[in-house]
């Protein structure tokens, strides 16, 4: 069993629980230490501000519509993420031209694959 | 020109047929005035040139010649030929300097006249008064095309068209303008076009370099919302045109566009939408995908099976009676009672009961499929599959934390219970337990009590939002707060 993750800390923000659970078993069996699952950008911003990630997977959708607070928050301080959404593309504003996105739903290797490249960045 | 003549005033002597005939021998009327007055009445109507003598205007009233030479319209100045008298010098030099002075087109002919010269001067003021007659038609035409210009200019009220100075200065504010931006031409007029702009888009410099584009290039797009006089916002479909002098020197600016506001909202709604369809197409699938892998795997292929389709069929439910209207919400009661009724209870033995609540979608979704585990669980090992079970459900709303809150039960009864009997953590159980709070962050419990299962789930609860209303993507709901 590899450990392509081993060592990270992640914080995952995603709205739906079973997405959020799937994410978080992915990523633990990956070797990954989970931070969260947190389901909305208040939780995630609390979160942020005591700890820091290594990387970080972020639903785009979370319960409001199309939201980028948490992701702002994460460029600020400089920790690298991975968008997960089911939008269209389009809908990322420019600032996040460089941040790595994926299409819901991914496959569990993809998101492996994304995850591991963008915290080795 | 027909019945249009030459007028001849020469009151004494022979002068007049003599002018009468040479003007005849050009080809056009003459006709000879009796005096003075005669001449003043009939200069009111057409007439091609005027031939009169000295002696016919000495000692007249030549204020009523000067102020009917003075009120022509601006495309005529009719010729006078005025014949030179013997009256001596010295009592006429000051007269004559102000006849001439006051009818503007005049030739002084001194007499004795060679009939030669009064013929070539005839022809000229001729020649000259059919050019003022060509240029009253052109000039006719003009106005007329002017008139139509300005009734479709003035009639275009979806069309804003502004004209401004080299400096953007407004000074053409015409009704199209006022009518899709609701300022009045006295409230623009000399004021910046950069005004109609957004302030995001002044502060972008739009405005200049719109301008700049406009003078290099002779025109610039200018397709973009803008700001009317309430704040509304008003999308234009158009452009702005630099218009030159004729040394190529910027004199102003035209702006002309459409108001397709009501368009643009249309087609920004539908983008919502469509947005919205791909994403809940996706969710929905990553759900069902994610459904398959989760939950109890004892039990044959064919119980997974139905387990599965049970639940994929209860998220179906709340996806139906969540997309049947915008604005609507979920009715929690009928949400219970279909579940119930899938599971084909025997409703002598169920009691519903609580006040009507509207739910949000995501708790319509969560709920639906925690009474769908609830009652799939009931009917298999609980209350609705043996002949005394009973099923009681509650809800109401709470106050906690100055929040509202929905508080839901579900109570079993008449259910033996074996003391050793142990739950299994499945589907359901995660759902309750561990989704209710991830979610919808509330509380939910479940309990095997002596006489059959309770289950709690409460969570606070916002006003009924529609499908639309909660999934409209931020970067559309700014633009609605902005009054677009």
């Amino acid at each position: 069993m590899t450990s392509p993750l081993g060592g990270l800390s992640i914080l995952i923000i995603e709205d739906d629980f079973y997405l959020a659970d799937d994410a978080q078993q992915a990523l633990e069996a990956a070797g990954a230490a989970v931070l969260g699952p947190v389901s909305n950008a208040d939780d995630a911003l609390e979160l942020l501000a005591r700890t820091r990630p290594d990387c970080a997977l972020v639903d785009v959708n979370l319960g409001g519509g199309a939201n980028f607070v948490s992701a702002e928050a994460l460029q600020r301080l400089g920790v690298p993420f991975v968008f997960l959404t089911g939008y269209d593309e389009s809908i990322i504003p420019a600032q996040f031209a460089s941040i790595p996105r994926l299409q819901k739903p991914a496959a569990r290797s993809a998101l492996l694959a994304a995850l591991a490249e963008t915290a080795r960045r | 020109m027909e019945g249009v003549s030459v007028l001849i005033l020469a009151p004494i002597g022979r002068d007049g047929p003599a002018a009468a005939e040479i003007v005849a021998r050009t080809g056009v009327a003459a006709e000879v005035c009796r005096d003075f007055s005669a001449l003043i009445d009939r200069l009111n109507g057409p007439c091609l040139a005027v031939i009169a003598t000295e002696e016919g205007l000495f000692g007249q009233d030549l204020d009523r010649l000067a102020n009917w030479a003075r009120d022509q319209p601006a495309w005529s100045d009719l010729p006078f030929i005025i014949l030179t008298s013997q009256i001596p010098l010295y009592r006429v030099a000051t007269w004559r300097d102000a006849l001439v002075a006051s009818l503007g087109n005049v030739t002084l002919l001194e007499r004795p006249v060679q009939s030669i010269t009064l013929t070539s001067a005839v022809r000229a003021a001729l020649r000259a008064r059919q050019r003022q007659y060509d240029l009253r038609g052109l000039l006719g035409e003009l106005e007329h095309g002017n008139e139509r210009f300005r009734l479709i200019v003035e009639n275009a009220r979806d069309y804003a068209i502004i004209f401004s100075d080299a400096d953007d200065l407004i000074t053409d504010w015409l009704p199209g303008a006022a009518s899709v931006f609701g300022w009045s031409p006295a409230e623009m007029i000399g004021k910046p076009v950069s005004n109609i702009f957004t302030p995001e888009d002044r502060a972008k410099g739009i405005p200049e370099q719109e301008l700049g584009r406009a003078r290099e290039e002779g025109e610039a797009p200018n397709i973009r919302w803008h700001v009317g006089k309430g704040g509304e916002r008003v999308f234009l479909d158009g452009q702005t045109v630099a218009l030159r002098n004729g040394n190529g020197t910027v004199r102003g600016y035209l702006k002309i566009g459409k108001d397709i506001t009501e368009r643009q909202r249309n087609e920004e709604r539908q983008a919502v939408l469509l947005a919205e369809l791909q994403h809940r197409v996706r969710n929905v699938l990553a759900m069902v995908a994610s459904l398959v892998n989760r939950g109890d795997s004892g039990g044959s292929t064919g119980e997974f099976r139905e387990r599965l389709s049970g639940r994929i069929a209860a998220m179906a439910r709340t996806q139906t009676l969540l997309t049947r209207g915008t604005g609507l919400g979920v009715d929690l009661g009928g949400i219970i009672r279909d579940e119930l009724l899938a599971q084909a209870a025997d409703e002598t033995r169920v009691s519903i009961v609580g006040p009507p609540m509207l739910l949000t979608p995501k708790a319509a979704e969560v709920l639906t499929l925690a009474v769908h585990e609830l009652a799939t669980n009931a009917a298999k090992y609980g209350a609705i599959g043996i002949p005394d079970g009973e099923v009681s459900v509650h809800w109401m709303r709470s106050g906690r934390d100055g929040q509202d809150w929905l508080e839901f039960e579900w109570k079993e009864s008449g259910v033996p219970i074996e003391p050793e009997s142990d739950r299994r953590r499945g589907f359901g159980t995660e759902l309750i337990t561990r989704r209710v709070p991830y979610e919808l962050k509330g509380k939910g419990t479940l309990h095997l009590e002596s006489d059959g299962l309770r289950c709690r789930i409460a969570f606070p609860v916002r006003d009924g939002e529609s499908v639309l209303q909660t999934d409209v993507p931020a970067a559309f709901r700014d633009l609605e707060g902005k009054g677009i």
